[in-house]
């Protein structure tokens, strides 16, 4: 099959997930992070400046809402568009930087080809992809500059092309940085680590070494360079994110939150892992592919260090080095990640995000495996063939079911019926100033955000009870799966009167005992 | 999130200094410091610098040691060409620079750099900050070069260009405050650690007299939000103004007269002067505080914001928190010592720093504190919680903001409608502060109750150990009344029974007298006047006077007495005083009506109002309630007992025991009963669903005679042999003669058939009544699989999408395959 037709069939599956994600709920679905990207798009479309006075920023950088801004304009369509429609489909893009990039690290297009459709297959990310958020663009970018990287290091004697590929690789971190400064500066570190990981090889083993002197420059120039450059951003040229890094109490979490792209006042994965699904054993099979590729690659590589650490073998190529190195140090970054989250060691609740990244220098590792396999027996090469089609296969559909939330099988939905947006509708006009409590989490207030593009609306809608005065609720089918789901009790009490009825929503009135309350 | 405004509320220790301090402040003019003195310095060496340059050299009493032991070196790049002029007129403040040595140990405290340029003067304040390193300079000529980078403490502009002119000191100034210094009320503790001496503005002030008359008018400051606070941590602003400009002269101590040493005053020097607002603590050469130039306390004629929203320069603004905050001359006699303190407590509809910008209302809370006696303490106080949006505009200078008028503020808050009234009298001689402190409207209260968010006026705490303000105690020697539900405006009465005022539609209060004995008010009928006086004594109840409309009823020393009343309850309603009139007004007739008994002497109040009294010998009275047409109480007649006196009621024929007596009009006696409580429960028609609130309404009635007031009820389900779980529980009182109904909700989580029992149990756990019912649920119709995924995929999709995922793994799979195939080994780029 030729390259072309490599990567169309990954062009066209990574539409299909798009067009999948759209389809499944019909566009009426809302996610946190979108419904707070929006509103940070909001910000700049209204005011037309990347950092507003007075206005919700969002304060790891400015790429996304700058680019969905121009994204506005250029094709005349409005933001909850871009959000509800533009944003899972643009998933494709990620195949391109992601095809380019493995083809350089394994030095084939099959390699390409099955690295990319290990990588798009991966539940974490694709979850982080399909949303209206920067991450798309962020994990694309990152995989042009490994490929920039990557190829420069390939290329040392041409010097207008290796020039061309520096400036660009540059541009590219900085464009990384001004699209979220927390997960370029981990990055930046995970380039640091490989780099030590680099040396240490390089002091065991001659060949090793006379690959790894012109890396261990090149990183180091890399290192540095895009330190400098997030350093100026982060402290000159883009407030919010000085700021945001000062809300962090201690100097502790903010070196941590550089290092490891954590952000702070986040749910921890770990301990909701169970209740965001029906149960642990559906929560195993939908996240299978992280599984297996995390357990496999860590087999190889650990397999690969032993070769070179300990029997003095080195690597046969510059690039089998350099992603055996990349490799290692996200794999660190993710273990130490884990660790702290669990030892507790920090106040706040962090959640990483560093499993997206290492599946990007993972998925090469695997792709490589299993090219470099070659079975005496054809017939046995053919059926294990016919097996890996079919796991793929199998695992397409399960990570696909974790990156939507399958309601079937997920307990955090995020789609919505058309009633009770309905029911919000009717509560802005009706509730002036009231607060509406609407179900268990974000689902209604991300979707209402993400609807009407995070225009300022008079009603409170919250999911949280605790701190706000809520006498209306808005109780759909919707929520009574969902109080049937995961047993949490509907807060409304016998007596309540029913003041909105759709037929799909309706909006309950607690009955007031003090004259202060409506 | 912590409530910055609570916190802005002092604490009890703080309050009692603030007090300690304010008290030898507030009242008459003997009781306060005398005017500071100009600190001694004595000329020691005078010497020509380049130019026409000067130095002197003086040794100074900077600390009050009583010997001339510091020194203070004056480098004076213009001065006075006189050689006969000496200390203080030789100081220079245009072009100068002071250098202050404490000890005279060449370590620098402070200097001060005095500059011209053009029309303006400018005075840089550089302190050693505790690091006698820090001030390190030299003195070349006749300039001062430090040898560390430094940035001024203080920097203070007169635009007009003169410090001091003919004795009358400028007042137009700017200033601005670099580091962690005290320059305004309870901002240090959030800034400690994050605020240094760097080149950054952490304070700006302006200081204004706008007719010159050498006595500031106001004092505007703006606190530099540190950005790694939350917002709204601390207040932005905070305007002094004195309306009858009648700011205490100030007193300097040097011949720059803003610097001084360590008095100690933020809010409020000592009368009948200022002390220099900068404020220098000499030992450690620190400059600790400037102080506010126009007081917010500690005089009779100014009000001040402290305001968590800004308040800008050419801009319309919306102050908060106190909002403001005024001194009234109520006296008229220029004491400086006001008689009327009215805090306004302001926070906009979803306000961020109220309930975290989750309340759509204005919210206000007031402190409306009197000083009747004139005597420099607080005698009454009203603390009030309402929705009153304020709609007027206030202009100060170039400042335009939404606020209530400085005069019209008494009347304001006596003209609107408030939700919550307190009444609070201090009984034992007034008390100093800004205001009566106790019984401000508590935080629950005001947060939860107020706003709507709980049923609960009180929070169910041990009150033993909580340390915040609760309306079910007060403190020794106040009197405190409440009314939760007033919406209305705020009046007085002096009570007819006590002739002591109180609170018009009062709720409940009590006079805590001496620490054990207390008297405990009630308003049993809802109407406007108080008809109960409880007095108990360590926590036991030793007499009781009720009054029911037509009768006033004693219990107290196993006697009961009955004397009818025709007279009004109320002597007078008051208005509480907002002016002179009023408040001569209100002294007069709160005077003429004082009775002289004691406040306990029950018997006295009756006696001075009732008419011919029924008393009965060897009897006690119990569960006195007032009913629409009367009244009604437990009489217990005990053996021997006797009427004396005019008989109101008939006891003859009875025998020792219980009785009930009712009045309606007239008496009737009849023997108690004890409670019979009749219990009945319905249920809906229809089967219960899984996870829908199961109603159930229960109907409670007391056939007995006498009241059940501490009754409790508990709902259990069962089904199956299972243990019975407890769902509900709640409490009920049951009068006689009066049933209740409620509705209990139940939340099935298991399909099935069960059994739920509701009891009555009385305080000792004993079953006064029981229901059983038996309750259907069953499953759902709502839960099902293809139900979810109807409703969650688009009418036009459902097709599409169970196709898309099997092409989608299809494809992955082909690609895979064909791919890794051995065949496909053979292609490579």
């Amino acid at each position: 099959m030729s390259a072309r037709a490599q990567l169309a069939i990954l062009l066209v599956a990574a539409g299909l997930i798009g067009l999948y994600t759209l389809l499944r709920y019909g566009g009426h679905w809302g996610e946190g992070d979108t419904s707070t990207f929006t509103r940070a798009i909001r910000s700049v479309a209204d005011t037309g400046r990347i950092a507003p006075d007075d206005r919700f920023v969002y304060g790891s950088g400015y790429n996304y809402p700058s680019l969905v801004v121009f994204l506005m304009h250029l094709c005349r369509i409005n933001l909850s568009d871009v959000q509800i429609y533009a944003a899972p489909l643009l998933v494709v893009w990620l195949v391109i930087p992601a095809w380019l990039a493995y083809r350089e690290i394994t030095g084939s297009t099959r390699g390409a080809t099955l690295a990319t459709a290990i990588l798009i297959i991966q539940p974490e990310l694709l979850f982080a992809v399909l949303r209206g958020t920067h991450e798309k663009f962020t994990r694309g970018m990152m995989l042009l500059c490994l490929f920039l990287l990557f190829r420069s290091l390939r290329i040392p004697h041409h010097p207008a092309r290796f020039t061309a590929l520096v400036i660009t690789f540059y541009l590219m971190g900085y464009a990384i940085i001004t699209s979220n400064n927390l997960m370029a500066t981990s990055f930046t570190v995970a380039i640091g680590l490989a780099l030590v990981l680099i040396w240490m090889v390089s002091r065991r083993e001659q060949v090793t070494a006379r690959l790894s002197k012109p890396t261990l420059t090149r990183l180091g120039y890399v290192v540095a360079t895009l330190l400098v450059l997030a350093f100026l951003f982060i402290f000159y040229a883009y407030t919010p994110a000085h700021h945001s890094l000062l809300m962090m109490e201690s100097i502790w979490e903010r070196v941590l939150s550089m290092l490891l792209n954590v952000e702070a006042e986040r749910t921890n994965p770990y301990t909701i892992m169970g209740n965001l699904w029906i149960n642990p054993a559906v929560y195993m099979l939908v996240s299978l592919a992280n599984w297996l590729l995390l357990g496999s690659t860590a087999l190889l590589w650990m397999g690969q260090s032993f070769q070179w650490l300990l029997r003095g073998k080195g690597p046969a190529t510059t690039h089998e080095l350099l992603l055996w190195a990349f490799y290692g140090a996200f794999a660190f970054q993710g273990a130490l990640s884990v660790g702290i989250d669990i030892s507790g060691a920090l106040a706040a609740n962090l959640q990483h995000r560093i499993f997206p990244s290492f599946a990007m220098l993972a998925a090469p590792i695997a792709a490589r495996a299993i090219i470099d396999w070659r079975p005496t027996n054809l017939r046995i090469g053919r059926l294990a063939n016919a097996g890996l089609a079919l796991v793929f296969g199998f695992l397409t559909i399960m990570s696909v079911l974790k990156a939507t939330n399958e309601p079937m099988v997920s307990n955090k939905w995020l789609f919505y019926v058309p009633g009770e947006l309905q029911a919000v509708a009717w509560s802005e006009e009706h509730l002036i100033y009231r607060t509406l409590w609407t179900e268990f989490d974000e689902r209604i207030f991300a979707a209402v955000r993400v609807g009407n593009g995070a225009s300022d609306i008079q009603l409170n809608i919250i999911p949280n009870l605790e701190t706000n005065i809520v006498r209306d609720f808005l109780i759909s089918d919707v929520t009574r799966w969902r109080s049937e789901r995961t047993g949490d009790i509907i807060p409304i009490e016998a007596d309540s009167l029913i003041t909105y009825d759709n037929g799909q929503a309706q909006i309950y009135h607690l009955r007031p005992q003090t004259p202060y309350q409506p | 999130m912590r409530h910055w405004y609570h916190d802005i509320k002092l604490s009890r220790v703080s309050i009692l200094v603030l007090a300690l301090v304010l008290s030898l402040r507030i009242g008459p003019a003997q009781q306060v410091q005398a005017a500071a003195q100009p600190l001694p310095c004595e000329l020691r060496e005078r010497a020509s610098l380049p130019g026409r340059a000067a130095r002197f050299d003086l040794a100074c009493d900077l600390t009050g040691r009583g010997s001339l032991e510091d020194r203070l070196t004056i480098i004076d790049r213009d001065p006075l060409r006189a050689s006969d002029v000496s200390w203080p007129e030789l100081a220079g403040t245009h072009e100068a620079t002071w250098i202050f040595d404490v000890n005279d140990d060449a370590t620098t405290e402070l200097v001060v750099i005095f500059r011209q340029p053009e029309t303006v003067l400018i005075a840089e304040l550089y302190d050693a900050q505790g690091d006698p390193a820090r001030l390190e300079h030299q003195i070349d000529g006749a300039q001062v070069i430090f040898l560390n980078q430094l940035q001024p403490t203080v920097r203070m502009i007169a635009s007009d260009g003169w410090w001091t002119r003919n004795g009358k000191i400028n007042f137009n100034l700017d200033i601005a405050v670099d580091g962690l210094v005290e320059a305004a009320f309870d901002v240090h503790w959030a800034l400690k650690n994050r605020v240094a001496t760097d080149g950054f503005i952490d304070f700006i002030i302006r200081i204004r007299d706008e007719n010159n008359d050498g006595r500031p008018d106001y004092d505007w400051r703006t606190v530099q939000h540190p950005p790694q606070l939350p917002p709204f941590t601390l207040p932005r602003t905070f305007l002094m103004v004195n309306e009858k400009d009648n700011e205490p002269p100030l007193a300097p101590v040097l011949p720059w007269p803003f610097l001084g040493g360590e008095t100690y005053y933020l809010t409020a020097s000592p009368l009948p002067s200022s002390d220099p607002p900068i404020q220098v603590n000499w030992e450690s050469g620190t400059i600790t505080t400037v102080g506010e130039f126009v007081r917010s306390r500690g005089n009779d004629g100014q009000w001040f914001v402290y305001s968590f929203e800004e308040v800008k320069q050419d801009e319309y603004s919306y102050p908060d928190f106190e909002a403001p905050f005024a001194w009234y001359d109520l006296a008229d006699d220029n004491d400086h010592a006001p008689e009327l303190s009215v805090r306004l407590g302001y926070f906009w509809a979803f306000s961020p720093v109220f309930l975290r910008g989750n309340y759509n209302r204005p919210i206000n809370f007031v402190r409306y504190s009197w000083d009747q006696k004139n005597d420099g303490r607080w005698d009454y106080k009203l603390a009030l919680l309402g929705h009153n949006e304020v709609t007027t505009t206030v202009t100060v200078d170039d400042l335009e903001m939404r606020l209530v008028d400085y005069d019209e503020l008494p009347g304001w808050v006596l003209r609107h409608d408030w939700g919550v009234a307190i009444f609070v009298t201090s009984e034992n001689g007034g008390v100093s502060g800004e205001g009566i402190y106790t019984w401000d409207a508590p935080v629950w209260l005001m947060e939860q109750y107020f706003t709507g968010r709980s049923d609960l006026p009180m929070p169910e705490i041990d009150l033993e150990t909580y340390r915040g303000e609760d309306l079910r105690r007060i403190e020794p020697g106040f009197r405190g009344e409440y009314q939760l539900d007033l919406n209305g405006q705020v009046r007085l009465y002096v009570s007819a029974v006590d002739r002591r005022p109180h609170l018009l539609y009062g709720d409940r209060g009590m006079w805590n007298i001496d620490g054990r004995s207390t008297i405990h008010y009630a308003n049993l009928d809802g109407d406007k006047y108080f008809d109960e006086w409880r007095l108990m004594v360590d926590g036991e109840l030793v007499r009781q006077l009720n009054d029911g409309r037509d009768y006033l009823v004693l219990a107290e020393n196993n006697i009961v007495t009955l004397a009818p009343v025709t007279t009004e309850r109320a002597l007078v309603e008051l208005v509480p005083p907002r002016d002179h009139q009023g408040w001569l007004a209100f002294g007069k007739q709160v005077n003429a009506h004082l009775g002289s008994f004691e406040p306990d002497d029950f018997a006295a109040m009756l006696d001075s109002l009732g008419g011919s009294p029924s008393r009965i010998v060897g009897a006690n009275l119990r569960d006195f309630r007032s009913q629409p047409e009367g009244f009604r109480f437990v009489l217990e007649l005990q053996p021997g007992f006797r009427l004396e006196g005019a008989e109101q009621l008939t006891l003859e024929d009875l025998a020792p025991g219980s009785y009930v007596v009712t009045y309606d009009g007239s008496f009737s006696v009849v023997p108690l009963t004890p409670p019979e409580v009749e219990l009945t429960v319905a249920i809906p028609p229809t089967d219960f669903s899984l996870f829908e609130p199961a109603v159930l309404q229960v109907w409670a009635s007391n056939l007995g005679s006498e009241d059940a007031r501490e009754l409790k009820v508990v709902a259990e389900i069962s089904r199956n042999g299972v243990a019975p779980i407890e769902i509900a529980e709640g409490s009920l009182a049951l009068l006689a003669g009066e049933p209740v109904d409620t509705l209990m909700t139940w939340w099935p989580r298991e399909a099935g058939t069960w059994e739920m029992r509701i009891q009555v149990l009385n305080t000792e756990g004993r079953m006064l009544a029981e229901q059983k019912v038996t309750l259907r649920v069953v499953e759902s119709q709502w839960y099902n699989i293809p139900a979810i995924f109807e409703a969650s995929t688009g009418l036009g999709h459902r097709g599409s999408v169970l196709l898309l995922l099997p092409v989608l793994a299809l494809l992955i799979g082909l690609g895979v395959f064909l791919t890794s195939s051995a065949t496909a080994r053979r292609q490579d780029s």
